[in-house]
């Protein structure tokens, strides 16, 4: 493969084939980040589970406790007294049935819908346009609640949703290159205690394969699976 | 991962052996191209793995809960569901899923049941829904039936109403979309046109998994396969590469293997002239061991050459007018749907024309109006004096099915005796009891090397060939190819096999759209053009033309043309330009292209403003 000059740079720089600690590798991905935006900082694990059977899915949310660092723009579907709640949560959009109609028209400019229970029989007519851009609200990723304002302000607050690909991949933001180091260690260290914490009990040897850290356009840094056993353990 | 082992597998038909002790171990992620001539048992083969067909002999393996998805030759859907709801059939199970998770919503928002149950199982219904792709259903359907050449409007048509093309087209699709582990497809191009084709070429290669495909169309193989299965004499070999890569190792094998024959028979004929000579003589104990050598030296066989296909030779009378055939404004309609307008071209003796398009643009009826089997709404088809036409239906409407192969061809040149017509049949490898079968009886590919027959011994100057390589196996399809490359006459032959079109012809006319464009070159050197005049909306071409006719457009133009002469005559009196050589030739070189853009600009203005008078 052709690679940038920028890019070859920035590999000569992390040396080859070595998988650093989590800490030494977040911090090589900090130094080596030059674009000229405030690139994200992002996660990417390989799991030892086959997802295509239903029983060795992993999919969950975390709070990362510094936020990932991107403005997240909310809608809530509720009805009544709810509708005060999300507003003063700080959703982004509150409703009902104009919103609806909205997104039947082909609207997605939304990072997370959370809907209570009421609305599902109508949200549920809209799983088609939804289903396939990952906003369908879901119970277990706690979008579809009663509790409309811890909902909201987990959104906002940096929680994100992690699900393994098809091929048993998994990738997730953990902040922007800006953050401090420290503040990248403990998001990093959230994510991973919870992937661990959603090893589905069929998933058979070794759960977690392989880590590798990178920030948007620069090169992926891979981290040392054992070291990332005795921080979590250390946590 | 071993999918299905075949051992020690026999199968014979009366006393025919189709399969002699076959063993074959298919693994996961093979991409495999089955060749061999027609009446071999690849089909029986793959029917065989499909489960379809039991062995005589022999033991089949399958893996556990192996999903195959078996395509037959033609292959059809019959039945009264629409197209959408075939379709939808292969996600039965998760629609079924689908429609529990909005009944769930609904029992949700109304708060019927516990809600902490309902969520839960709402949550893990949902989940399941959503990693066997659930949301993507209606795409992934859409997206196979329109590449495949379905419009929207055909989604809700009845399957018993759809052609028989199509019909085999819509099993194709439902066989792709139940996305099976080991996928077996058994001439799958048969009635697809070459868009389709080639979407089918780029599906099979991102397909992830197994497939083992038969097929005449080369390039499809080539393009499509990592490893070429051949089966012949009842046994199967494999062949690394694809199948050009097999073709070349084939010929390599087959050389060696005369050579060796070559010298094994030089050896033996020295060593017996030894014996000969030396059997009483002084060496006579020499002689008696190389005698027991002999004795125990396995013969090899003579190699036979590639599988034959039957010799075709295309002799045209060489007489006739120059100008073969010329079609004026010709335009058909069928009740409620036009097929073609305006359709003018002329062929020269000597040209060799293919007629591509999509399925159902008319390029059975253009050739049908041609030879006078369809008639033109508008326009006049005439052919060239002394002209004789040879056209090769696509359906083999022409044969007389109630008559045997030796009537059938005999018709065509009765002054010939019996003799002669066995002969000759021969040569389209019917031999002996074969050429009183009756054409019923007969395989497609019989019925078409009975076509080929036929037409040759009418000797035409003229071939309309509609699909004639459908049905053929592929030694028969490089012996026409072979044929058609020495016919001194006119070739006017409608076809999806592109591979057969790159090596025959060297224009192409393309019909679509109720058009006729044509354009110079083999399929390969023009696909490009003509797709891209395709994807522009003729209105807008229309538009575009009027409006570069327009004087006052052209007027535009020329001015600044003019105005840019008039800058290079100024740069060069310029001391640095006429200092510098390289800048000097490239000015004047400009400038002359300039001039004659002017001149042609001038033209066209002159025939606008007549143009414009006129209308006015």
């Amino acid at each position: 493969m052709k690679r940038g000059k920028r890019y070859k740079a920035q590999a000569e720089k992390v040396e080859k084939g070595r998988r650093f600690p989590l800490s030494e590798a977040l911090k090589l991905v900090k130094e080596n980040a030059n674009a000229r935006f405030d690139e994200t900082v992002e996660v990417a694990l390989r799991l030892g589970v086959d997802p295509r059977k239903a029983d060795q899915m992993v999919r969950g949310t975390v709070v990362l406790p510094h936020g990932t660092g991107r403005e997240v723009r909310v809608l809530v579907l509720t009805k009544g007294e709810k509708e005060k709640e999300a507003t003063e949560a700080g959703a982004d959009w509150v409703g009902a049935d104009e919103f609806i109609e909205k997104l039947a028209g082909g609207w997605t400019d939304v990072d997370v819908i959370i809907a209570t229970p009421d609305m599902m029989g109508a949200v549920g007519k809209l799983g088609r346009i939804l289903g396939p851009r990952g906003l369908m609200p879901n119970p277990k990723s706690g979008t579809v609640t009663f509790d409309v304002a811890k909902a909201v302000k987990d959104a906002k607050g940096g929680r994100i949703e992690y699900r393994v690909d098809k091929a048993g991949n998994l990738h997730a933001p953990i902040g922007k290159v800006s953050f401090e180091h420290a503040q990248l260690m403990e998001n990093a260290k959230t994510l991973l205690a919870s992937v661990m914490a959603a090893r589905p009990s069929a998933a058979k040897g070794q759960y977690l394969r392989a880590a590798t850290v990178c920030s948007t356009m620069g090169v992926g840094v891979k981290v040392d699976v054992g070291d990332i056993r005795v921080v979590l353990r250390e946590a | 991962m071993v999918l299905v082992s075949l051992q020690g597998i026999y199968k014979s038909y009366g006393d025919k052996v189709v399969l002699d002790a076959v063993d074959w171990q298919i693994t996961d992620g093979r991409r495999i191209g089955l060749v061999g001539p027609n009446g071999v048992g690849k089909t029986t083969l793959l029917e065989i793995i499909a489960g379809q067909r039991e062995p005589d002999k022999g033991v089949v393996q399958r893996g556990k809960g192996l999903r195959i998805g078996y395509l037959q030759q033609e292959a059809q859907l019959v039945g009264e569901r629409s197209l959408k709801e075939e379709m939808e059939e292969v996600f039965a199970s998760l629609l079924r899923k689908e429609s529990k998770i909005r009944e769930l919503e609904e029992r949700i928002s109304s708060k019927q049941g516990d809600l902490k149950f309902l969520l839960k199982e709402y949550s893990r219904l949902s989940q399941e829904f959503e990693a066997a792709d659930g949301y993507l259903i209606h795409t992934k359907i859409e997206k196979t039936l329109f590449g495949l050449g379905f419009q929207a409007e055909d989604l809700t048509k009845r399957v018993g109403s759809l052609s028989g093309g199509q019909k085999s087209i819509a099993a194709l699709a439902k066989v792709l979309l139940a996305d099976p582990q080991l996928l077996l497809l058994d001439e799958p191009t048969n009635h697809l046109d070459i868009r389709a084709t080639e979407w089918l070429e780029r599906f099979l290669a991102d397909y992830p998994r197994t497939y083992i495909i038969i097929s005449h169309d080369r390039q499809l193989l080539d393009r499509t396969t990592e490893e070429i299965v051949e089966v012949e004499g009842g046994k199967l070999k494999r062949w690394v590469g694809n199948y050009s890569a097999y073709q070349i190792q084939k010929q390599k094998e087959l050389e060696l293997a005369q050579k060796r024959y070559e010298l094994q028979r030089e050896w033996i004929e020295r060593t017996e002239e030894f014996i000969r000579r030396n059997i009483a003589g002084q060496k006579t104990k020499q002689a008696q061991s190389r005698r027991k050598l002999l004795e125990k030296v396995e013969r090899l066989e003579k190699p036979s050459p590639k599988v034959r296909g039957p010799v075709l030779r295309f002799d045209s009378r060489r007489k006739g007018a120059q100008e073969v055939l010329r079609l004026e404004k010709v335009s058909k309609t069928f009740p409620g749907m036009r097929l073609f307008s305006g359709v003018s071209f002329t062929l020269l003796r000597g040209d060799r024309v293919g007629l591509v398009g999509p399925n159902g643009s008319g390029k059975t009826t253009l050739m049908k109006i041609i030879v006078g089997e369809e008639k033109a709404d508008q326009g006049s088809v005439r052919v060239g004096n002394g002209v004789k036409i040879g056209y090769y239906s696509q359906e083999h409407e022409n044969l007389n099915r109630g008559r045997s192969v030796l009537d059938e061809v005999w018709g065509v040149e009765p002054y010939l005796t019996q003799g002669e017509i066995r002969s000759y049949l021969a040569k389209f490898l019917f031999r002996g009891q074969e050429v009183f079968k009756p054409i019923t009886e007969l395989s497609g590919g019989e019925q078409s090397r009975v076509c080929l027959a036929k037409l040759i011994l009418g000797k035409p100057d003229l071939l309309l060939l509609d699909e004639p390589t459908n049905h053929l196996d592929i030694p028969s399809l490089e012996a026409l190819e072979e044929a058609l490359s020495g016919f001194k006459g006119t070739v006017f032959v409608a076809s999806h096999d592109r591979y057969f079109l790159d090596r025959l012809v060297n224009r192409i006319f393309y019909l679509s759209g109720e058009k006729l464009s044509k354009w110079e070159g083999n399929y390969t050197e023009t696909a490009g053009k003509w797709r891209e005049q395709e994807g522009k909306p003729t209105t807008q071409r229309k538009g575009r033309r009027r409006k570069a006719r327009s004087p006052a457009r052209i007027e535009k133009e020329i001015a600044s043309l003019e105005e840019r002469l008039w800058e290079t005559s100024l740069l060069l009196a310029d001391r640095e330009v006429y200092s510098n050589w390289q800048k000097l030739h490239s000015l004047l070189e400009e400038r002359e292209s300039l001039s004659k853009q002017i001149n042609t600009l001038y033209k066209k203005w002159e025939e606008a403003v007549k143009e414009e008078e006129e209308t006015v």
